[in-house]
């Protein structure tokens, strides 16, 4: 997988966006993996009389303690779950030192995770927001509404600031049932609303991903000479010079980024680093890599 | 506090410099969207004032770069106010130290030498000197050596020079000294400028005083001070001279050798005794000299008797003392087997008695005809027609007795072999044509003088004419200032030609001509102090003539009982000028052409310092010459150069100290003193061009003379050095505060 497939024209438009997310998971599928959120949903059936040749790892040893009987657990047949995608789509995400910007990043990656679930025939739903929720794709697990939230997912235009607290609430009471929350964000807002909203989301059992989109100039504020700075969601411009302060910028930063990976920790949440100046496919296929290795969900 | 060159100043316009670029970086803003706008805005908060503070300090450090640039360009010095004497006292100075190291530095006091002394007073001299202080070090003696060229703050190279320094065996001359410190100093202007002089301050060092006073007043602002070793009034007796006197040095036949002994002393010494030894044996004659008055020299004569031909060399010793290297001197003599001497007469065909050439011939060879054959002066008569025709190299003198008129090829022959080192001695007679020599460009330029006569005939007088009785001056009839040894006053003359001695070319003889080798020297005069026998060198030969005839015809010299005693001499003089080139003084390059066959053939050396034979170069060309060369002579003494494996050495000769520097007296003290003062107003003849006594009393003082007598700014101290330290601290500082502001936030 190559940068070109993040072309930001190619972004703009849901086609292309199709076949880039066609490209990277196919990429990805092609070796030993199968799929990393397979089985995700069990729910228990009965019990029966154990017999020889049973898998002695499906043994209820509860029973065995009670009344000295071996009993096999059987479940119910493994359920599509339901992957809500949550793309952060404030104004902050239009940073980039490049011309791709983080929200084209971000773009490229719900589209990418929404195919991954889709061909797997499991559902998605898609949540845009910034200050509240502005597009939300109802559940789906057909393939061939892929096209549908691709031009969604293009024709999105971030404006606003960021109230990534509200989104995740909003997300928490628009899943019913159990499932996988993909937040992806920079997370330009305040932390505590994030804490709070990883509460909800915790409580209401989903699981969570939270990549954190974020561009390398953010991460190393390698700029020289005097800088007027403007912020993207309205903040007053500064004007400064930058080398004078890197460290104590990137000391700030970097506790920002401890602080964000913190709560993800808290929540067990898997944090991923989104990093624009990295190749789309590396960052996906490193965090599914690690997923395959930690097993199920996490967990 | 003033500037050297305050112009420079303007320059400080520049520490605006860096306050524009301060400036234009602050103007020169790029612009960007950022979406970390709260870290931003956090850590600028946080560390504004502090990034304040080190724009500022920054901002001040680099104008103080500029600043202190600009400055040290200025060259901003501590003036002082001084008096006329030139400045003395504490602090620092660039100091020219001058170490006399000449011969007589090494007189003792019985217990160190004055240039121990010298040494010691040195040393002092650097421990308590400012740190700030720079020195020079150099050898004096009668040329200045640098130890440490330029003034250096690196005194312990200067000790360590102080400690290598030794005594050289050369005169003095303070001068040349001076001069290279004045040299040395000419370009340090920060600290007080001095001249320091060790010297014993003997006389002969302050020789040239009326030019080191010239020197002195065209740098008034460098103190001169001498530091005089040594007490006045100590005793030195000293040979002085050591030559060989009358003919010449022959196989068997004694040699005479006049020693001049000297008391420089303040006491009569008593009973000195004298001795002569041979290529370094033991003495072979003595004399004791029964007394010597206090600045008194006296002469002896010794006899050496050479038993075998080529180079001797020959040391004279007197009993040692305080200064003991002028109680030996030492000669060479190069020994002769044979003279051979050639006379062409006029008119041969002659009765022997009347031959032009009989009487001296006679002279020449003064012993029975049977004993004339072991002879070692050897002379061949011929008519005066066929001395052109003759291999005149193969002669050592060749005389010519009433010659007539000279034709141009005879003239040319002649004029070639006193070139290349033969002498010549010419007696006109009746047949001598004045007219036509006078016209004879070529002789005329051979000749010390011209001879003149009465409408070309010789000059006959009523009354002969006399030679002068006493005050001879050249060395041939020194002689006869003795009175005990005769009179020439008898001499007479009655027919003559005048000679017309050639104007003195001093040290313009070289340029003018470069046959000519020197100025004319008279041997005697008549009574009427008429010159009646000249003599010149003329290339590397020399040219003697005589007024008269070698005959009784026009003069009764031939007759005298002095005749024999002059023509030997006057060989033995002619002889000794060729051997001179054997006695030279310390650092002379001694050279004496050898055999072709010798080219390039090594030859080895024993000098006074190494008695071991050593290689010591190779005979090489020189004017197409094979010629042997040494330059090594430093020492005095004894230098044998043999070839090869040879035990007969191919040259001997001697290196003689100035016998100037056995006088150790001191010069006078206020003197001295007058001197470290400096020059003072109306002293004409320390800052006036000529130094004739008249000058000495113009009233005038020249401006530079009242610039040094008037009280003055002196420049006690350049900062230049420093601010440019500073500077580069300020650039280490600045570079260190910018990088560690950049990545310490």
């Amino acid at each position: 997988m190559s940068n070109s497939y993040l072309d930001p024209d190619a972004i703009s438009r849901g086609e292309a966006l199709g076949i880039l997310a066609r490209t990277v998971v196919e990429g990805y599928r092609v070796g030993e993996h199968k799929s990393p959120f397979r089985g995700f949903a069990i729910e228990f059936a009965q019990h029966r009389e154990y017999t020889a040749g049973d898998d002695i790892r499906h043994l209820d040893w509860k029973v065995l303690g009670r009344s000295d009987r071996y009993y096999i657990k059987q479940y119910e047949q493994d359920t599509n779950f339901v992957a809500h995608i949550v793309l952060d789509g404030s104004s902050s995400m239009n940073y980039g030192h490049t011309s791709l910007t983080k929200m084209h990043f971000a773009k490229a990656l719900a589209a990418c995770l929404a195919y991954l679930v889709l061909i797997q025939r499991d559902a998605i739903t898609l949540s845009l927001f910034d200050t509240e929720t502005r597009e939300y794709i109802q559940r789906t697990d057909n393939l061939g509404k892929i096209h549908h939230v691709m031009n969604r997912l293009a024709a999105f235009d971030s404006t606003n600031a960021t109230a990534i607290g509200k989104a995740l609430e909003d997300i928490s009471r628009k899943a019913r049932s159990r499932g996988i929350v993909m937040i992806i964000s920079d997370f330009m807002d305040t932390e505590a609303d994030f804490d709070k909203g990883m509460q909800r989301l915790r409580f209401s059992g989903q699981e969570v991903i939270v990549f954190h989109v974020l561009d390398p100039y953010e991460l190393t504020f390698p700029f020289t000479g005097s800088w007027r700075f403007l912020g993207l969601e309205g903040e007053d411009e500064i004007k400064t010079s930058p080398a004078d302060i890197r460290k104590a910028y990137l000391k700030n930063f970097d506790a920002f980024r401890a602080r964000i990976r913190g709560i993800c920790e808290k929540y067990q949440a898997h944090y991923v680093l989104a990093d624009t100046g990295k190749p789309l496919a590396e960052v996906l296929s490193g965090y599914l890599a690690f997923r395959g290795m930690v097993g199920k969900g996490g967990r | 506090m003033n500037f050297l060159f305050p112009g420079v100043l303007i320059g400080m316009a520049a520490v605006g410099i860096p306050v524009v670029i301060h400036m234009l970086n602050k103007f020169r803003v790029q612009r960007t969207q950022w979406a970390a706008m709260r870290f931003l805005q956090d850590t600028v908060q946080t560390n504004k004032r502090r990034l304040q503070i080190e724009d500022l300090l920054l901002l001040l450090l680099r104008c103080a770069l500029v600043a202190l640039l600009v400055l040290a360009f200025a060259q901003p010095v501590w003036e002082r106010l001084i008096d006329g004497s030139g400045g003395s006292g504490g602090g620092p100075v660039t100091a020219v130290v001058l170490l006399d190291n000449s011969m007589s530095m090494s007189q003792s006091n019985g217990v160190e030498t004055r240039f121990q002394l010298a040494k010691k007073e040195i040393q002092k001299w650097l421990e308590s000197a400012d740190p700030n202080s720079m020195a020079a070090l150099y050898l004096v003696s009668d040329r200045a050596v640098p130890m440490v060229a330029r003034p250096s703050n690196d005194f312990t190279l200067l000790r360590r020079n102080v400690e290598l320094a030794e005594v050289s065996e050369r005169g003095s001359d303070l001068c040349e000294g001076l001069r290279a410190a004045y040299q040395a100093l000419r370009s340090f202007t920060a600290n007080r400028c001095e001249i320091i002089i060790y010297t014993d301050s003997q006389t002969p060092a302050w020789a040239r005083l009326d030019e080191m006073r010239k020197l002195q007043a065209a740098n008034p602002h460098v103190k001169v001070r001498p530091v005089v070793l040594g007490a006045g009034g100590e005793a030195n007796l000293a040979i002085t001279d050591l030559r060989p006197e009358g003919g010449v040095p022959a196989v068997n036949q004694p040699c005479r050798l006049q020693i001049a002994v000297s008391n420089y002393g303040t006491a009569t010494v008593e009973g000195v005794r004298v001795t002569i030894s041979i290529d370094g044996n033991p003495p072979s004659d003595e004399t004791v000299l029964p007394k010597i008055e206090p600045g008194a020299t006296v002469s002896v004569n010794l006899f050496a008797h050479f038993v075998t031909a080529g180079y001797h060399s020959v040391t004279a010793s007197i009993p040692p003392d305080r200064l003991a290297r002028d109680n030996t001197r030492v000669t060479a003599v190069q020994v002769v087997d044979h003279v051979r001497v050639l006379i062409g007469e006029g008119s041969p065909e002659k009765q022997p008695v009347d031959q032009d050439g009989y009487f001296l011939a006679n002279a020449l060879a003064p012993i029975s005809s049977d004993r004339m054959g072991r002879y070692y002066l050897q002379t061949t008569s011929i008519a005066m027609a066929e001395v052109g025709k003759k291999a005149l190299d193969t002669y050592d003198l060749v005389f010519l007795c009433n010659p007539g008129v000279l034709p141009e090829a005879t003239v040319k022959a002649l004029s070639t072999y006193v070139q290349q080192g033969g002498s010549l001695v010419i007696f006109p007679g009746p047949k001598t044509d004045v007219n036509a020599w006078n016209s004879n460009a070529a002789l005329t330029e051979l000749l010390p003088a011209t001879l003149e006569g009465d409408a070309g005939r010789p000059i006959e007088a009523k009354d002969p004419v006399a030679w002068q009785d006493k005050r001879f001056d050249h060395p041939i009839t020194t002689l006869w200032n003795d009175s005990a040894q005769g009179s020439l006053s008898a001499v007479r003359m009655s027919k003559y030609f005048r000679l017309k001695v050639k104007p003195e070319l001093g040290d313009q003889s070289g340029a003018a001509n470069p046959r000519l080798g020197g100025d004319p020297s008279v041997i005697a005069r008549t009574g009427g102090n008429e010159p009646v026998a000249v003599e010149w060198p003329y290339g590397t030969g020399r040219v003697v003539v005589f007024g008269s005839t070698a005959t009784p015809q026009w003069t009764n010299l031939p007759l005298h009982p002095a005749f024999v005693a002059v023509v030997q001499r006057l060989v033995g003089f002619l002889n000794r000028q060729q051997a001179a080139r054997l006695v030279l003084r310390p650092g002379e390059t001694f050279e004496v052409p050898v055999s072709m066959d010798l080219l390039g053939k090594d030859f080895s050396a024993v000098t006074p310092r190494e008695k071991d034979r050593r290689v010591a170069g190779r005979i090489d060309v020189n004017n197409g010459k094979a010629t042997l060369r040494f330059r090594d002579t430093s020492a005095t003494g004894a230098y044998q150069l043999f070839l090869g494996d040879e035990t007969t050495p191919l040259a001997v000769f001697g290196v003689q100290t100035d016998p100037a520097e056995s006088d150790v007296r001191q010069m006078e003290k206020a003197s001295v003193d007058a001197f470290a003062e400096g020059p003072k107003p109306g002293d004409a003849a320390a800052t006036s061009t000529a130094s004739t006594p008249s000058d000495r009393s113009a009233p005038t003082p020249s401006p530079a003379a009242a610039t040094a007598a008037k009280p003055r700014y002196e420049v006690g101290r350049e900062y230049w050095t420093l601010l440019i330290w500073v500077a580069a601290i300020v650039v280490i500082v600045e570079t260190v505060l910018a990088h560690r502001f950049s990545r310490s936030l």
